[in-house]
């Protein structure tokens, strides 16, 4: 088992080394997306790695020169590491729309990455409006077109249905090692299985898949000794990862993290594609259908604070963690109606905000302990 | 520290367009309490939509910048904070946030406040199209959930390259469909379309003139400045459509031909001519007129003035209501790219005979902000036009500093002067 968190762990820490190390021996192509909406299964249907880009721990230094300070540390991150030259080796960078952030990355990284090519896609954001299947489709064929370009080579259904097939089994063994996980919390600390689903945005779904599958049945066996404490649901950080450090802290104090709605947490994982039927209509019915709350989009049929609400008593969380990403924008508005739901439903909740660059955990140890100490 | 002898010699016309915008504001109040249905609105003029279905409209941008600019912003702020809104996020959206917490009597006002300036009345409709910004969107979406009201969301989209304006066009014209719609729902009325296309024919002619007068700047001395125009924006934006703007715009060109006729500047001495990208720190318009023009620096054009509100008059045809306003909304600055920023950028610093430029950091503002620091290396390698940073935000005067201005704008002026001198 430890050899298999090894190999996860190694693809984490360094994620674009280790990619560069993959694009070297494999001489295969090597495609970057954005968090959140992009369908990866385009790039990995048209023979390429598809990989999510990833915030890394780098200070930010020479990035300063393209972007102000008080834009959140992913962007930040990605301006500085392009401008480091860590990226050069990516054939291609799609971003979406998540966010004004987001775009203003795009640009800067089309200008810092000449020898890469460097797409955007403007998705709809209201997702009921007439003609939103119409837009989907518009701009998931072009983003096709233009990945085909990239590879050299067509899309066609058959391999486009077979990636969703290997997406949707991958989602299946993570949403397993959830399940695992939540009934029996002792078997794997939070940042652990964190690490493991990160991972998987950042190597080949089919040997993450392998790994994860040998990983769980060892897990089913194992015999973790039974853990008490105060259960706590994690949200929040809607497009990059958490600091392990936060999570130790909260395991660390006696916290049970029962659940998460957290980007490399659960959204990752938690919405296949239909295998039936037009692959390509599966891939846009999904972006549109989605059954969780999309902080960055409008009209949702879910709101985020009842979202939270129910997954909290669903889970019998004593409290909810939400971890705020600096200068996110999005989780800013939606923050003060997750509040009053919260508090409306008898449910405590401490908002922690996270930065890229790392702070003294002190501060953040202490609020997390009287927090604890509230719910009894 | 600079030593603020000489002061910004300001449009008479321009100080008409306060007056004008507080009027207005009592006018939808007034309108409200006749029982009409009241519109609030950020972002770019599509609202004018709404103007042509006889609803008063409340332009977000347009009470907080004059709330700003007399220092009364600070109850919405308060207001907003108090639900739990951070003060990273963009202080025009946290300020009506505010308002509409006000509006709704959820917020206890201070004995100290001018009650009567930051409570409006209550919208039945909001809508927001926010151009070149996501936060408009969560923004608006916040408002109509608070206030539970229905809402539309304008999407203009990114102009990738130059491919993508035409069908963001068209894409455009059936939101304005869907919203017009909507209009009908909410006034229980048929839509007026004769009174759009009638609407239209005053907005072409008052964004025209603006333009026309704008332009004038190129002369020197500029006989207005970045200050007089971000004032004027009121015109073409919270008031666009309504009575007396075009007399006011013919009275300020008649105001600058004079000055031009006469040899007056915006400044009293005109010795380096700057551009200005970003938002203007609202809270602090008269100081920084003022410190520009004790340094005789004038700043005669910006990005915010010239290139955001209706920058395509020649695209407004009357009788293509929908398609002259989508136009205007969709091939706006911030919804480009930087290889089209900084042609956009040179073409002005050139026409307007730039010698260096100034980029406001406007901290809750990552819409404007962007592209600072590649078009000050930009127009540096293409121009050799030098550039800084200056601090501040919008509408929220925590995050502006003084010192650090008049740091940087000494800096900026003594490398004019070297470059000059070395020819």
């Amino acid at each position: 088992m430890e050899q298999i968190m090894n190999r996860f762990r190694s693809v984490v820490e360094a994620p674009y080394e280790k990619l560069a190390e993959w694009k070297n021996a494999s001489k295969g192509k090597v495609v970057a997306c954005s968090p959140m909406h992009f369908p990866e299964e385009l790039i990995h249907a048209a023979g390429m790695l598809p990989v999510v880009l990833q915030e890394t721990n780098e200070a930010i230094t020479s990035g300063f020169s393209h972007i102000h300070p008080f834009y959140c540390g992913i962007t930040r991150n990605m301006v500085d590491i392009a401008d480091k030259g860590q990226l050069n080796f990516l054939d291609a960078i799609f971003y979406s729309d998540i966010c004004v952030q987001a775009r203003t990355a795009t640009c800067i990284l089309q200008q810092t990455l000449p020898r890469t090519r460097v797409e955007y896609m403007r998705l709809p954001m209201s997702l009921n409006r007439p003609n939103a299947s119409e837009d989907t489709v518009r701009e998931f064929d072009k983003v096709k077109s233009t990945v085909e370009s990239i590879a050299g080579n067509k899309i066609d259904d058959s391999a486009l249905k077979q990636s969703i097939r290997v997406y949707n089994k991958n989602r299946s063994l993570l949403r397993s090692l959830r399940d695992l996980r939540k009934a029996n919390p002792g078997l794997l600390a939070y940042r652990d299985m964190l690490l493991i689903i990160q991972a998987g945005m950042l190597m080949p779904k089919e040997e993450h898949s392998e790994l994860l599958e040998k990983l769980l049945s060892r897990l089913k066996k194992g015999k973790a000794a039974s853990k008490k404490g105060r259960k706590v649901l994690l949200s929040g950080h809607l497009c990059q990862k958490p600091k392990a450090d936060i999570l130790d802290l909260i395991e660390g104090m006696g916290g049970i993290i029962v659940d998460d709605d957290l980007y490399t947490g659960y959204r990752y994982c938690a919405l296949d594609a239909e295998e039936n039927g037009s692959p390509f209509q599966a891939l846009v019915k999904r972006y549109l259908e989605t059954s969780l709350p999309v902080p960055t989009r409008s009209y949702l049929p879910v709101r985020w604070d009842k979202y939270l609400v129910d997954k909290a008593t669903a889970n019998r969380a004593q409290g909810v963690i939400i971890l705020v990403v600096k200068y996110c924008e999005p989780h800013l508005f939606h923050y003060p109606f997750i509040k009053e739901a919260l508090a409306a439903a008898g449910i405590p909740h401490i908002m922690l905000e996270t930065e890229h660059e790392v702070v003294s955990l002190e501060g953040t140890r202490t609020r997390l302990q009287a927090f604890m100490e509230m719910l009894g | 520290m600079v030593t603020q002898q000489k002061k910004a010699n300001k449009l008479a016309s321009a100080s008409l367009i306060g007056k004008m915008m507080l009027a207005s504001f009592e006018d939808i109040k007034r309108q409200a309490a006749e029982g009409k249905k009241v519109v609030w609105a950020n972002g770019l003029p599509v609202y004018v939509l709404a103007r042509a279905a006889d609803m008063p409209v409340l332009h977000a941008e347009g009470l907080i910048a004059g709330l700003a600019a007399k220092k009364q912003e600070k109850p919405l702020q308060d207001a907003a904070e108090a639900f739990g809104m951070l003060p990273d996020a963009c202080s025009y959206a946290r300020s009506f946030l505010g308002a509409a917490r006000i509006a709704k009597g959820d917020f206890k006002l201070d004995a100290s406040v001018n009650r009567e300036a930051v409570t409006m009345p209550k919208p039945d409709l909001y809508v927001n199209s926010a151009g070149g910004c996501g936060t408009g969107r969560v923004w608006g979406e916040s408002m109509a959930v608070y206030l539970g009201i229905p809402v539309y969301h304008f999407e203009p989209k990114f102009i990738w390259d130059e491919s993508d304006l035409e069908p963001s066009v068209a894409d455009f014209v059936e939101q304005e469909k869907e919203f017009i719609q909507l209009l009908e729902k909410v006034t229980g009325k048929p839509y007026n379309w004769n009174r759009l296309k009638e609407l239209l024919v005053e907005v072409k002619k008052a964004v025209t003139l603006r333009a026309e007068v704008m332009k004038l700047c190129r002369n020197v001395p500029s006989p207005a400045s970045f200050f007089d125009w971000a004032t004027s924006i009121g015109i073409v934006a919270h008031l666009i459509g309504l009575p007396g703007t075009g007399h006011l715009l013919t009275q300020m060109k008649k105001e600058v031909e004079e000055r031009i006729a006469k040899g007056t500047g915006a400044v009293p001495v005109e010795k380096y001519r700057l551009y200005w990208d970003g938002i203007l720190t609202w809270s602090n318009i008269g100081g920084l007129a003022n410190k520009f023009a004790a340094l005789d620096a004038c700043v005669v054009v910006s990005t915010y003035t010239n290139l955001v509100w209706w920058p395509r008059p020649d695209m407004i045809d009357p009788e293509k209501p929908l398609e002259s306003i989508a136009y205007n909304c969709c091939d706006i600055v911030l919804l480009r790219n930087y290889p089209y920023r900084i042609k956009a950028l040179s073409e002005l610093c050139q026409e307007f005979s730039i010698d260096g430029m100034v980029l406001s950091e406007t901290q809750t503002c990552r819409a404007f902000n962007g592209h600072h620091f590649m078009l000050m290396d930009g127009l540096a390698r293409k121009l050799g036009i030098p550039a800084v940073t200056i601090n501040g935000d919008s509408c929220d005067p925590r995050f502006y500093s003084d010192a650090q201005v008049d740091t940087r704008l000494q800096a900026l002026l003594e490398t004019i002067d070297a470059r000059k001198k070395a020819g």
